[in-house]
């Protein structure tokens, strides 16, 4: 969609609005400002425009900490007919407009960084599972980017190597399905995900499910240390990094492999195999639902749950930390906290070296986080659905195009475009 | 996942739960002893100043109306102004000195329980249910409010646990029926949760509306499983309410009546169809309700019902079934009721074109009725005669009961006399949907005469949609300048018959808009019609161009928001509403 300045007599502003729409079609400017603050009515639509342009061979900047994130595309004929389908305001630029925007950009915290490559993203998720109860898949689905699923046997496998960037959800790597057993042991939902699991277990040469989960988190540590990005959300940025410090013992409760947990099960986690994660007490009773102290908030723990508050999101330097500030751009920098099986991460079981990305002020636990990790990079979110703040089983599944400027979703969706980004070497 | 409980919200609930108990616990508190004046004024202190919100001064006046009288109102009243102070472990040691004297108190254990419940002691919690059940052996209730508490916190396997701990400690679980029909909604148990409630509604019948919230999100794919343990023998009238329950809200009020309507007559099962009715009367579905009405009449349902079964009728355009319904009032109907019956029945009668049959009411029971009355049925006098398609009669009788410039202005559009109607419609001010039509038309148009869109309106008058769409469409011919509005008026009306030839000749329509009346203000309806028509058929990709083209073609159009939604739900982009 073109903005355009109208005059305020109704005849003569439709006459203008006509040949405005008309003059668009055929004289072109030379770009295309895609506004990502207040002028935006369609962030999330806009990250699948900028998305679908690299797929479909253009090449596009991402201009960080310009107007909450502006991308700038070449003028084409394609890009305004999206924009105008989906609802998307792109600004048409002239040449020196953009030069004075590149003035702009030099003398502030500001940077233009080249997006050339739409990466190829897989979702870990099973292949029946509907988009709607993934944060991930409801925005990639609203947001029109392609996506593959992959599940336990295409990781096992040695697929991962396929894919540039790996999105992984509330799965438990513990292989204990989220301690549910204490609560829905009977439902007839949670007997065919704990049946099946066991079945793939079993196919693919595996004994239990936490033997399953632990081989895939293995194949996920690989992943990324030959150079492949993560992106975690929810359970699984805790239970992976379980997973892969428990490759020498057993941290899965008797309900779940037959076998009770190993004693002083702490002092046998290898942590340094770990993403983010260090020193975490491994929560031993199978009555407890809760993993670790690497959550901050134990939604599932009346006695220790913590309150929803607020997190605020880093201001990084545009030039000197380029990924970091890819990852935070927004038109919001405070947004409502949402919980998830794993809402956030205590400041005391974080690695040095990880970079928090969003913080909630004066608490103990941090909501966003990256680090390199061998040649790739990971990044975890806290929470389930940021429109969904309390998110109980059963519930209605969030539909986004009530949402299409969610400042929280725009985190996940920074996540699924920074692969695109040109490496420039970094000057610190 | 469990949320978070915000205060005022679990302040409600908290005392929501202490006035269901202090209804539930008729026999404790019979036991109490009766207020005496001094304590009935120290209580209505510690009432007062905790409705003011001083809850510390409410503590000490309700401490002091304790040691005077009525144990159950002062350990509620004690325990609300405790949670509101945040002081809700202070009522433990109180509680736990007056079971003391009364250790199966149900009130003081229900009190005690909840509290530690709340406070998150779930093993002093877990102990005080035990000591209370051991209290009081064979009893079912410290199993009920322990399984309670445990519902409402989702936590369904302990919930699970002391339900099966009562099987095993009680000799007749139909008690605890409910609850157990409430565990297993919430496991997801649908079909087993569905036969609890049944057997729990025997005893306990004004559950059902309870049954109908717990079975309420039961998947669309158990809902046939749930139909047959409900409406499996004998015919139960529970079993039926809560089957009929669930159908409403399922948006299927003629299965709910199917379910209701089979339950053997007696005087509860007539109470529930008239109940049933004035239900569905709410949703609008008017023949639904008409045969509810019906059937309780023929047993024993009171006279007045019969009156709001004629009205059912006369909503669902069913003229002649409020007629026949109002028949055995007889010629001369008791003077209680005599205007409201003539009236229906002159509206009746009009709405099927007998002029001489309203006529007639009016000549016998004119001088009876009041004035208001009198003028109704005689300008229903016109209408027949409109809806009989005697335009000229009907403007003698107007003439002859004195000036009605509503039917005047009508009679002018039907005889086709676009001139006068465009005077006469805009002064009436009236906002029905064909008023509304009309002057658009008359409005959009510079015609003077229009015999076709005159009979048109007619036709809708005289609810025959079929002609109304085929005259609306040979309209185009003689008023061009609004062929797109007239073309629209007749898809609409054409894709509101339920039956599949509607529906193609709506699908033609809107495309003869879309393709030669590209510049209407029609044509962005038109695409999105179209659009909407196709997705109806599984053509998503049809519906996704043409919502395309109503996108890019319309960009400005006040329905370019639908249409986005429509391409997100045809692009499989946002979840269908559940």
């Amino acid at each position: 969609m073109i903005r355009v300045l109208l005059p305020p007599r109704p005849f003569v502003r439709g006459a203008v609005l006509a040949i405005a729409l008309s003059v668009s079609r055929v004289a072109f400017a030379q770009h295309l400002l895609i506004p990502m603050d207040d002028a935006q009515r369609q962030h999330l639509k806009a990250y699948g425009l900028m998305f679908n342009a690299l797929k479909e061979g253009m090449r596009g900047e991402w201009l960080l900490n310009y107007r909450g994130g502006a991308f700038l595309l070449p003028d084409a004929l394609d890009v305004r007919r999206k924009a105008t389908i989906d609802g998307i305001i792109v600004e048409p630029l002239a040449s020196a407009a953009v030069v004075a925007l590149r003035s702009e950009l030099a003398g502030s915290n500001m940077d233009a960084v080249p997006l050339e490559k739409a990466p190829k993203i897989a979702v870990y998720t099973p292949k029946e599972a509907p988009p709607w109860d993934d944060a991930v898949t409801l925005a990639l689905q609203y947001a029109g980017i392609g996506y593959d699923k992959i599940w336990d046997e295409e990781v096992v496998k040695g697929e991962l190597t396929k894919y540039d960037w790996v999105h992984l959800h509330h799965e438990d790597f513990t292989g204990q399905l989220n301690k549910l057993y204490l609560g829905f042991r009977d439902t007839p939902w949670f007997v065919q995900q704990r049946d099946q699991l066991l079945l793939t277990a079993k196919q693919l040469g595996f004994a239990t499910i936490p033997m399953l989960k632990g081989a895939v988190a293995e194949k996920i540590r690989q992943f990324v240390e030959r150079g492949g990005f993560l992106f975690a959300m929810c359970g699984a940025t805790e239970t992976l990094g379980l997973a892969i410090a428990a490759h020498q013992t057993d941290i899965a409760g008797s309900f779940a492999d037959g076998t009770p947990i190993a004693d002083d099960v702490d002092a046998k986690m290898d942590w340094e195999r770990a993403f983010a994660f260090n020193r975490a007490h491994v929560e031993p009773s199978p009555f407890v639902n809760a993993m670790s102290d690497i959550d901050g908030h134990q939604v599932n723990v009346p006695a220790r749950r913590q309150p929803l508050g607020q997190f605020t999101l880093f201001a990084f330097s545009a030039k000197l930390d380029p990924v970091a500030t890819m990852l935070v751009q927004d038109h919001r920098t405070v947004i409502p906290d949402f919980y998830g099986v794993t809402t956030s991460f205590s400041k005391s079981t974080l690695k040095s070296g990880v970079t928090v990305l969003a913080y909630e002020e004066g608490a103990p636990w941090v909501k966003y986080i990256h680090g390199d990790y061998g040649k790739g990079s990971y990044t975890f979110l806290g929470g389930h659905d940021p429109e969904d703040p309390q998110h109980n089983i059963g519930a209605a599944p969030t539909d986004l195009s009530l949402h299409p400027a969610s400042p929280g979703y725009r985190l996940i969706l920074n996540n699924v475009l920074f692969p695109a980004a040109k490496k420039k070497p970094l000057k610190t | 996942m469990p949320r978070s409980s915000r205060n005022g919200a679990a302040a409600a609930g908290l005392i929501a739960i202490a006035l269901s108990l202090s209804l539930a616990c008729e026999r404790g508190k019979a036991q109490q002893p009766q207020p005496t004046q001094p304590t009935a004024i120290a209580l209505t202190r510690a009432l007062d100043l905790e409705s003011n919100g001083k809850y510390r001064e409410a503590v000490a006046a309700f401490r002091e109306a304790l040691a005077l009288g009525p144990l159950t109102t002062v350990v509620l009243g004690l325990e609300r102004v405790y949670y509101q102070l945040g002081q809700s472990d202070s009522l433990l040691p109180l509680l736990r000195s007056l079971l003391a004297g009364r250790p199966r108190d149900p009130t003081l254990r229900t009190v005690q329980l909840r509290t530690l419940v709340m406070l998150h002691r779930d093993f002093d919690a877990y102990g005080t249910f035990i000591e209370w059940a051991n209290a009081s052996p064979r009893e079912s209730t410290p199993f009920r409010e322990y399984a309670r508490l445990l519902l409402d916190q989702n936590r369904t396997a302990a919930a699970d646990s002391v339900l099966q701990l009562a099987a095993k400690q009680l000799s007749n679980m139909q008690e605890l029926a409910a609850e157990l029909a409430q565990l297993r909604a919430a496991l997801g148990l649908w079909v087993p949760s569905a036969q609890a409630w049944r057997d729990a509604l025997r005893t306990q019948p004004w559950l059902d509306q309870s049954g109908v919230y717990a079975l309420l999100s039961a998947p669309a794919a158990k809902r046939d499983s749930l139909r047959a343990v409900l409406r499996d023998a004998p015919i139960e009238l529970g079993a039926r309410r809560l089957l009929a329950g669930l159908e409403l809200r399922w948006n299927a009020p003629a299965e709910a009546w199917s379910s209701l309507r089979d339950v053997p007559p007696n005087d509860s099962t007539t109470a529930a169809w008239v109940e049933f009715a004035g239900e569905v009367e709410g949703l609008e579905a008017w023949a639904i309700a008409r045969d509810a009405y019906d059937a309780a009449l023929q047993h024993g349902a009171p006279a007045s019902v019969r009156l709001k079964a004629a009205g059912a009728a006369l909503n669902g355009r069913d003229p002649a079934s409020a007629i026949t319904l109002l028949q055995p009032y007889g010629e001369r109907p008791d003077s209680a009721v005599r205007q409201e019956v003539l009236l229906l029945r002159a509206r009746a009668h009009s709405t099927l074109g007998h002029a001489a049959a309203v006529r007639g009411i009016l000549q016998q029971f004119g001088d009876e009725l009041s004035l208001d009355i009198r003028d109704e049925i005689a300008r229903e006098i016109a209408w027949a005669f409109v809806r009989g398609g005697q335009l000229d009669s009907a403007k003698v009788a107007i003439a002859a009961t004195g000036d009605d410039p509503r039917a005047r202005a009508w009679i002018a559009l039907y005889e086709g006399d676009l001139q006068a109607a465009r005077n006469k419609l805009r002064q009436l001010g009236e906002t029905t949907a064909d008023a509304v039509l009309a002057q658009a038309l008359l409005s959009r148009t510079r015609a003077i005469r229009s015999q076709m869109a005159g009979q048109a309106f007619l036709a809708l008058a005289q609810r025959d949609s079929a002609r109304a769409v085929d005259l609306f469409v040979s309209a185009v011919g003689e008023v061009e300048d609004a062929a797109p509005l007239l073309l629209a008026a007749a898809a609409r009306i054409a894709s509101a018959r339920a039956d599949s030839s509607g529906a193609s000749k709506a699908l033609m329509l809107w495309e003869r808009i879309v393709l030669r009346h590209a510049s209407a203000p029609e044509a962005a309806e038109a695409d999105l019609e179209w659009a909407r028509a196709l997705r109806r058929t599984g053509d998503s990709q049809g519906a996704i161009a043409r919502l395309e083209h109503l996108l890019l073609t319309y960009p400005q159009s006040a329905l370019a928001p639908q249409a986005r939604r429509e391409l997100d739900l045809a692009r499989n982009a946002i979840p269908r509403a559940f």
